[in-house]
């Protein structure tokens, strides 16, 4: 039951202050804290005795009995974990400690419906149902537009844009997956049986629904043209929730494309590399060309990482080792950084309107873990952005060249706009009623800040502290996929795998002709 | 002796790291971590000067010292192994890095500049030695994607009056355009030989055709040759460091660029390409400094010796020896005008060439 428990613990704890707090009893901090620590605990112990013992992909080391939701659907809630979906929770709930932690007037505001977001999100990373997945997955995206449109007025259009995207985005997905229910004739929506209703429907019907699955999938990541709704909501909106915006949302979405959309569709290939690839690869080019140029830092920021969720997508459709593994270690690195940047613009936005200038002398050791955090978000060696980045072009280079050479092009402007952002005449607009004077970080903004930024260059160091855990799985995933490719084929194609060029032609021909 | 490798890499970065992050909190922190700055320099240099002497005698390319640290990070085909391989030319190279470097935090602890941009080129001396020293392409690009943003920052801090914001954006562009080439190029020869380190390179460059060269794996050099002479040539001023580990690196490369036609031919002329764009965009703007000092030379010495010690810019290092030394570089750079000073230069040059070709044989 841990793994349940680690999924409930975060909204757990927000209710029991809820509950306390008529009563005078509340430690408002405290209480926030202790769900995600309890669910970070859950996931690092479990992460640290991971074994790679699976004998195929649906065999993994933890799993929990499981329970029916709908008995009508044959919907079946059943947690299960592997090493990517333990470092994706791992990210997500130090991700949410840290935030949690933060003296921020926005942190005891939102924290109802950022609890709630990730649970949902650690209920979509365990679930072993698609189903139970995109139901937490739309539920997450739902509790985090609620607290933007809660946070602030000023993203009140970017709040109603995004849910208007999202519906139109779900849709697709949904009825996708219900009509492989469907075709599977009601078996339920867990990956067995999905694949086995996926295979047997004809080509056309799977090509369809792999492409309203993958693409309505994909483009919630986001890529373009859908990627606005997250720019404008992470540059506009309260750095807390920006901070925690993209793990819970986009990379819960990325999660799912590579553990439901392409397993259940193995032989979309053209679907995946071409159309989703190549989206990407635009996206990459469009937003570090906007990274360059955008002198707010927010947006900047926003655009940065909007653009290395991209990347993240050209790793994932490679479908090679190097490439899922990178596309994951970047996932990883991105939460973390991100989540310490917008904590930093959160501890500025409390100071008032100031120039770089006068924060990078009133404010030194905010200035050095800006500086570490900015070159960490550019892929600086000695951080984990930088293995991460190899690993996901070099694993993408060996399936798609363009695609990958595109997006290494796209990946110049973005360094250089962060780099460079020390040069320009930026200024941080603040969210709170100024000060007279900067006041320094104190011990409390400091301790989130450093933790994060430690662990993401503690990993540039020594990637092989996750990669060995979910390397394995990586590799059964990528296997079980090829294996799962070829019998698509055959299947779809009878004919091309009865002539078999390394057959005998040749003499069946000339038997044909004589007489 | 081979764990001396791993000293000398590590006093720079850790010694930077620190001096950064510590910054100027009190006069007396400030004077320690200058001491200590400028010693573990001194140590770099003792160290390879003891390891010049110690290993001199082998021949020309071979290996001096090896020190294997284990994979970085790997995923089937791809491997990043962390190792550092010192043969006798980039032994020299280090002797002459370390030689700069040390001569370089002795006179900003004269001129008394910030602790931070000490801190920095020091983390940038040690991703140069790093340059120089790998054994895998991956770590070689590692470096000198971190020596790019390290310099230029450093040097913009120092150089605000001269490097205005429009031409360090520029700098820092084209130093993006080529590591972005230097990345397409690795990946197409990661892909072409499946290896990135270069020995394995070297073995499986001597198994294919020489009639027949895979034109894939032409176009990877190509484009690792143009990003490495981007950021030869395109480089901010007084970036001594990279210029001569670029030398190395090509020489290291040597297989690998001979898959191309007149690779060499190539590989020189995108060089110098490099250098003649730079200049001519105005990206090499010289310190208060030095430029004062090729004033003085182009005014006084001869045209010659004029230009050999421009090219080598000895004189910002004899500029900062002679004022420790002598309490005033303006003596010594008067000195070397004169006819015996020239004199005496030059044949401290051959003394010291002698001296190596001594004790190579």
């Amino acid at each position: 039951m841990w793994l349940t428990a680690a999924t409930v613990a975060p909204i757990a704890g927000w209710g029991l202050n809820a509950v306390l707090r008529p009563l005078h009893l509340d430690r408002t901090r405290t209480f926030r804290m202790l769900g995600p620590l309890f669910s970070l605990s859950v996931c690092l112990i479990a992460f640290i005795r991971y074994a790679p013992v699976a004998d195929d992909l649906s065999s993994l080391w933890i799993s929990e009995p499981a329970r029916t939701l709908i008995p009508a659907w044959s919907v079946v809630y059943e947690p299960r974990a592997d090493g990517v979906s333990l470092a994706l929770a791992l990210m997500l709930t130090g991700l949410a400690l840290a935030v949690a932690s933060f003296p921020h007037e926005h942190v005891r505001q939102a924290w109802g419906g950022l609890s709630a977001a990730l649970t949902c999100a650690l209920a979509a990373l365990f679930a072993a149902d698609a189903a139970v997945f995109l139901a937490a997955l739309d539920t997450a995206c739902a509790c985090v537009l609620w607290v933007s449109l809660r946070a602030s007025t000023q993203t009140r259009t970017a709040v109603l844009r995004s849910a208007v995207y999202h519906t139109l985005l779900s849709a697709p997905v949904w009825l996708s997956l219900l009509g492989l229910h469907w075709a599977g004739g009601g078996a339920g929506f867990r990956l067995p049986e999905l694949l086995s209703a996926s295979v047997a429907a004809s080509p056309t019907a799977r090509e369809r629904l792999a492409v309203a699955f993958l693409l309505g999938l994909a483009m919630r990541i986001p890529l373009v043209p859908f990627h606005r709704w997250t720019v404008v909501l992470a540059g506009r909106g309260s750095p807390i929730i920006s901070a925690l915006l993209f793990p819970l949302t986009s990379y819960i979405a990325a999660y799912g494309l590579m553990r439901f959309g392409v397993t259940i569709f193995p032989d979309a290939d053209a679907t995946l590399g071409v159309v989703v690839g190549g989206l990407a690869a635009a996206g990459l080019i469009h937003l570090g060309m906007l990274t360059y140029t955008d002198p707010d830092a927010a947006y900047l920021f926003s655009h940065a990482c909007t653009a290395l969720c991209s990347l993240t997508v050209i790793g994932l459709v490679s479908l090679t080792r190097a490439g899922v593994g990178g596309a994951v270690l970047l996932m990883v690195s991105q939460g973390l950084v991100m989540g310490a940047l917008f904590l930093i613009l959160a501890a500025l936005g409390t100071r008032g309107r100031w120039s770089l200038a006068t924060i990078f002398s009133g404010m030194p050791r905010l200035t050095a873990l800006a500086a570490v955090g900015i070159l960490a978000l550019a892929g600086f060696p000695g951080t984990v952005g930088f293995v991460a980045q190899i690993m996901t072009l070099a694993g993408a280079f060996r399936e798609y060249p363009a695609i990958t050479i595109a997006g290494a092009l796209g990946l110049a402007p973005i360094t250089v706009g962060l780099i460079a952002l020390q040069r320009r005449d930026t200024v941080i607009e603040p969210r709170i009623d100024p000060p007279s004077r900067i006041h320094k970080l104190n011990r409390a903004e400091t301790v989130p800040i450093v933790a994060l930024l430690g662990i993401v260059i503690a990993l540039g160091v020594f990637p092989r502290l996750l990669l060995d855990r979910i390397t394995p799985t990586v590799d059964r995933y990528c296997e079980e996929l090829s294996h799962r490719r070829e019998i698509a084929r055959a299947l779809r194609d009878p004919i091309r795998a009865v002539e078999d060029p390394f057959a005998a032609p040749v003499e069946s021909g000339e038997k044909e002709k004589k007489p | 002796m081979d764990g001396l490798l791993a000293i000398l890499f590590a006093a720079p970065l850790a010694g930077g790291i620190l001096t950064t992050l510590a910054g100027h909190r009190s006069r007396r922190q400030e004077a320690l971590l200058q001491a200590a700055a400028t010693l573990a320099s001194g140590l770099c240099v003792a160290i390879m000067g003891f390891i010049v002497y110690r290993r001199f005698f082998l021949p020309l390319g071979a290996i001096q010292l090896r020190l294997v640290w284990g994979d970085w990070f790997v995923a089937e085909p791809l491997v990043a192994d962390v190792s550092l391989r010192m043969d006798t030319v980039a032994g020299v190279i280090c002797l002459v890095l370390s030689s700069i470097s040390t001569v370089w935090q002795a006179y900003a602890a004269w001129k008394g500049w910030d602790q931070r941009l000490r801190g920095m080129i020091s983390v940038g001396f040690s991703a140069v030695l790093l340059f120089v020293l790998a054994d895998n392409l991956i770590p070689v690009f590692a470096s000198l994607v971190a020596v790019g943003p390290l310099l230029a920052m450093a040097n913009a801090w120092r150089l605000k009056p001269e490097l205005g914001g429009e031409r360090y954006l520029q700098v820092l562009l084209f130093h993006g355009a080529g590591d972005a080439s230097m990345l397409v190029g690795i990946l197409i020869l990661f892909r072409a030989l499946g290896t990135l380190s270069f020995r394995g390179m070297g073995v499986e460059i001597a198994t294919q055709s020489v009639a027949a060269p895979d034109p894939t794996l032409q176009i990877g050099v190509v484009l690792l040759l143009l990003g490495v002479g981007i950021r030869s040539g395109l480089n901010v001023p007084d970036a001594v460091a990279p210029l001569f580990a670029m030398v190395y690196l090509g020489w290291r490369l040597d297989p690998v660029v001979r898959v191309v036609p007149g690779g060499v031919l190539v590989a020189v002329v995108i060089f110098t390409g490099g250098l003649a764009m730079a200049n001519l965009a105005g990206f090499v703007h010289a310190s208060d400094e030095t430029a004062r000092i090729r004033r003085m030379m182009s005014e006084h010495a001869w045209p010659f010796f004029r230009e050999f010690l421009d090219a080598l810019i000895i004189v910002g290092v004899f500029e900062g020896a002679g004022r420790l030394a002598v309490g005033s570089g303006r003596r010594l750079v008067m000195w070397s005008r004169r006819p015996w000073g020239a004199a005496a230069l030059v044949l401290a040059a051959v003394a010291a060439a002698g001296l190596i070709a001594w004790r190579a044989a």
